[in-house]
Order: structure tokens, then C-alpha cells, then sequence
């Protein structure tokens, strides 16, 4: 559905996406990367937005930019926060349905279809301009639906949505992708995407750093010592009871006399062994969090080894 | 085509976006009202049409172009602006036939604003039987002045960042004075087409107060028929240029493209 073949883009002289390559199907995918890695480039490059430097992207085929015939298979929920404030919920869904080439009773059947979904319905006739910004999210999902395109293309679509909220929308990907629709998803939070999708691209400075499964990507990272911070009581007898255990690396414990900082391999083994050490000889842990667990010591990993 | 005409219309003529058109509107009625008061000096009888002429010149005629400035931002520099325009660019529809719609929105915006204007200057010299002119020629001169301007600043608009200045540069600048330079220049100027379509007579009264303060209302020599056709194709060849370059080029919101 989605080709990209060796695509570039430049701004002046600063490099947006460099040498992407990849094929997008149906699913769920996630774009995970940092800030400026890139994500928002390549997402403007497939809605036709912006064209790329050198290299090629394809939707069904097709070059994107300023092509209608694109557009109707592409719904786009952007990360800007910006709307016609002036309009309510239901009528800017409207207006772009019927942007989207519909009739006006189509359009209107369409607009309240999406509404209800997105769970706006008693709250749709409000003014923009007063919505909170979650509120704003679920009515850029209900536009970006509203001409039932078969690719949804979502900028960093979770940013302002309660947990609550966050639940329901996931419950709506996971139905798109169940009926088949291609969905790309970005985002720069790694547990986010792990709750949407194991299918991920890594961009990381313009490139694409990695493809496939999350698992395979977080195998690779495993392979590496990851860090376990721990917090005990009794951090003496803890590391000395941790570094028997055969994935620990190494122990340190702080100067304060209050967490220890373990090097280990092969984390989920060891955190299932964390976890019997705890219940069946009541090891005085008070709590645990791996340092390493965010994208940052992702990319760390994956580009310095 | 129609979509986008509707929804700009709709937006161009928000009570908010018109309240400063309606307060010229009775700016203009006003000044039609108290113009034989005025006198400027002359020792001439004022007839309901010279005041209607006078202040249809001086305000209409003169606001227009100010008015199509501001209202041809509304096309696109604003959505990029806001950064909407994300949203318009990722629909299903041909840039040239979103651009054309917002183009013909926008005309239409100023074309109604121009009229509220004629209206009120037409009731305070006097009312419609008072004043012995032909409106249609003036209602045609508007038409085509609001869509000669519109497309100028509509392609302007597509070329540079802060495209008001620009166009508020031309209104001001260069339709006061280019039509006052060398014989010929004027038809270099918009303005001077439209006052040739509108036809209006001599008029007594502010003639010398009208030249004082813009000079433009000097002898106009432009063929009315030339002037029609003139607008028309620069209006058609501006707008085909606008929606060339619209299709071809990128428009992402502002900071993004920095």
C-alpha cells in the first residue's frame, strides 16, 4: 500500500528523512522515534504534502503529492493542535467530509457516524475553541475517518488523552486494523507503541534505523546488559542475594545506602526471577524501574552497540 | 468547487469579519448625507448625484482594493498561518478547484461589502430616484475591480510571506499614483480601469478636495469597453497563474517550514 524507495528530504540545509526505504501494509504500524528524529517528515511525505528531495513514495501506486486519487484512500490525523475555532466538533467533521467529495445528507450521515465513535456525541455541538485537548484529539480522529479511507495516518495521536481516553482509542485502532485498514501510528514513547503494535519503524536522525517486530528489536537490545534500579531496605543483603542469580552482571549500590543498581541480561528472565525471589523469600523490595526502558537507551543501543 | 465557495463565504461573512465594512458602510451614508454641507469652496449647485459620485470615489472605489487585500489572506496565507491548511491539502480534491472555490468566496465577500457601500452612499445622497447615474455601470465596475484585485492579491498571496503589506502597499501606493504619472500608465492601474467601466460625469462639488487628497480622479481617458476586457483577462490569467503555482508547490504551515 505504502512504498518508500530510498526517499530523502531536505529543508535548506537541514536533513528532514535520509535514504527511507520501506513497505507499509495493513496493520497497525508504529513510526517510533525522538523528536526531530523525523516522523513528521515522512508522514507529510506520504499525505502529499511535501515531495521528497530524491527517492520516491507511493500510495496504491501513486505519487502522492497534490493527488486526489491518493487523498481518498489517506486520512490524516495531524499532530498540530490547530483548528477553525470558530466552528463546532460536528460542523469541521462535516466540512470535511464534504471536502472529501460528499453530499450534504451523506456527508451528515457520515459527520455523526464519526462523532459516535470517537465518543463526542454530546459534546459536538460545542465551539472548538472550548474543548479540552483531548476533546481536540478525538475530533482529528473523526476527521481523518470521516471519507472511510483505507490508510489512517496518525502524528503522535495520544498526546493529551487521559487514560481513559487512551483506552478508547486504542479499542478503536485495534478495531480499524481488524477490518483491515493500513494504520501508521508515531509516537516517541516506546510503551505507547508496545500497547498499539509489535509492527514498528525506528527513525532515528532522518534514518531508518530499524523494521519488523518490536520483539526482534528489543531481543537485539537484550542482548546488551540492560540496568535494573531497585529500591530495598536492605541493599546489602539484597545485591548479595541478586548477584547469585546467573543474568546478573554486576551490583552497585548507591551512596545513600538506598537503591542498588544492577547491570543484568536478558531482562524478562530476570524479572520473573525478581519476582519468585520476592514472594517466596520476602525480599524487602520496595520498588523496581529499569532506566534503560525508554527510547532514548533504545537508539543507544541499537546505534552504539 | 462549490464546497470550499460555501464554507469561505460562510466564514468571510461572520458578523465578527463585517462590522468593520458595515461601520464604513455608514461612514459612507454619513458623508453622502453632510457632503453638500461641506461645500469645498464651490459655488456650485450639489445634486444627489455629484454627492453619490463623490463619496462612491473616495470611499468605495478606494476601499475596495483594501478590502480584497485583507479578504484574499483568507484564501491561503491565513490557513498556513493557523496551520489548517494541513487540513484542506490532505482532502480529495484538486488544489486548483480548492483555490478557485476560496478565490470566487473571497470576490464574492468583497463584491457584497462594496455593494453595502453603494447602497448607503446611494440612500444618503438622497435615495435611488435622486441620484441620476447609471448603477449597473458601477455594480459591473466592482465586479470586475473585487475579482482584478482579488486575483493580483490571491497570486501575490501564493509568492510571499507577508503578502498584506504587499497588497496594502499596492492599493495605496500605486493605484494613488501610478494612474497621476505619464500618459498611458494608466492603465498600469485597476482603479483607473474601473472608474473608465463606471462612467461617472463630471462632478461639481469636492472635485478639487477629491484631487487634492488622491489626484486619481483627474481625466480618466480609458476606453470602457478596453477596460472590461482588460480586467477580465488579467483577472483569468492572474487566477490561471495561481492555480499553477498552488498545484505545484508546498504549502506546509509556517514554523514547519522554517
Amino acid at each position: 500500500m505504502i512504498e518508500i524507495t530510498n526517499a530523502s528530504r531536505w529543508y535548506g540545509q537541514i536533513i528532514g528523512v535520509n535514504d527511507v526505504t520501506c513497505t507499509i501494509g495493513p496493520g497497525i504500524t508504529a513510526l517510533l522515534g525522538m523528536n526531530g528524529a523525523g516522523k513528521s517528515t515522512l508522514l507529510r511525505l506520504i499525505t502529499g504534502q511535501l515531495q521528497p528531495t530524491t527517492g520516491d513514495v507511493k500510495v496504491f501506486g501513486q505519487q502522492p503529492f497534490a493527488n486526489p486519487e491518493v487523498f481518498k484512500h489517506i486520512g490524516y490525523c495531524p499532530e498540530i493542535d490547530n483548528f477553525y475555532e470558530y466552528m463546532s466538533g460536528r460542523e469541521f467533521v462535516k466540512y470535511m467530509a464534504r471536502l472529501s467529495g460528499m453530499s450534504a445528507s451523506e456527508a451528515k450521515t457520515k459527520t455523526n457516524e464519526m462523532i459516535t465513535m470517537v465518543g463526542m456525541s454530546d459534546r459536538a455541538d460545542r465551539k472548538i475553541k472550548g474543548y479540552s485537548k483531548g476533546m481536540r484529539q478525538r475530533i482529528k480522529l473523526a476527521q481523518a475517518m470521516v471519507h472511510n479511507p483505507d490508510i489512517i495516518l496518525l502524528d503522535e495521536p495520544l498526546n493529551g488523552l487521559d487514560p481513559v481516553g487512551r483506552h478508547e482509542f486504542l479499542g478503536v485502532l485495534g478495531h480499524l486494523a481488524s477490518i483491515g485498514k493500513t494504520i501508521l501510528v508515531s509516537s516517541h514513547i516506546l510503551y505507547e507503541v508496545e500497547q498499539m503494535t509489535h509492527s514498528i519503524l525506528l527513525l532515528h536522525r532522518g534514518r531508518l534505523l530499524a523494521t519488523g517486530d518490536l520483539g526482534v528489536i528489543r531481543d537485539l537490545i537484550d542482548k546488551y546488559p540492560h540496568k535494573v534500579r531497585i529500591e530495598t531496605t536492605e541493599p546489602r543483603k539484597v545485591a548479595a542475594r541478586l548477584t547469585e542469580m546467573a543474568n546478573v552482571v554486576s551490583a552497585k549500590i548507591d551512596e545513600k545506602n538506598l537503591e542498588i543498581e544492577l547491570e543484568v541480561r536478558d531482562p524478562n528472565v530476570f524479572y520473573a526471577s525478581l519476582s519468585a525471589l520476592v514472594l517466596e523469600q520476602n525480599m524487602p523490595i520496595l520498588s523496581f524501574s529499569s532506566p534503560d526502558n525508554n527510547l532514548e537507551s533504545v537508539f543507544q543501543y541499537l546505534v552504539e552497540g | 468547487m462549490i464546497v470550499p465557495f460555501q464554507f469561505l463565504l460562510k466564514d468571510a461573512l461572520r458578523f465578527r469579519k463585517m462590522i468593520v465594512w458595515i461601520l464604513l458602510s455608514i461612514c459612507a451614508f454619513a458623508l453622502a448625507m453632510a457632503w453638500h454641507q461641506l461645500n469645498f469652496g464651490s459655488t456650485a449647485k450639489i445634486t444627489p448625484t455629484d454627492r453619490y459620485i463623490n463619496v462612491v470615489n473616495l470611499l468605495v472605489f478606494r476601499l475596495l482594493p483594501l478590502a480584497s487585500a485583507i479578504y484574499s489572506t483568507m484564501i491561503l496565507s491565513q490557513e498556513v498561518e493557523q496551520k489548517t491548511i494541513v487540513y484542506l491539502l490532505t482532502r480529495p480534491i484538486e488544489r486548483w478547484k480548492l483555490l478557485i472555490g476560496r478565490w470566487g468566496a473571497t470576490v464574492a465577500a468583497v463584491i457584497i461589502i462594496s455593494l453595502l457601500g453603494m447602497v448607503t452612499t446611494i440612500l444618503g445622497s438622497g435615495g435611488f430616484s435622486a441620484v441620476k447615474i447609471s448603477f449597473l455601470h458601477d455594480i459591473f465596475a466592482i465586479i470586475l475591480g473585487a475579482a482584478a484585485y482579488g486575483s493580483l492579491f490571491l497570486f501575490v498571496s501564493l509568492i510571499f510571506n507577508r503578502a498584506l503589506i504587499i497588497c496594502v502597499l499596492f492599493a495605496f501606493g500605486w493605484e494613488s499614483s501610478v494612474p497621476n504619472l505619464a500618459t498611458g500608465l494608466q492603465k498600469l492601474s485597476i482603479l483607473a480601469h474601473m472608474q473608465a467601466i463606471a462612467q461617472h460625469p463630471d462632478s461639481e462639488g469636492g472635485k478639487k478636495f477629491l484631487e487634492g487628497i488622491s489626484g486619481v480622479l483627474g481625466t480618466n481617458t480609458l476606453n470602457p469597453t478596453s477596460s472590461v476586457f482588460a480586467l477580465i483577462v488579467f483577472s483569468v490569467i492572474m487566477v490561471g497563474l495561481s492555480a499553477y503555482w498552488f498545484t505545484t508547490h508546498e504549502y506546509i504551515p509556517r514554523e514547519d517550514s522554517e
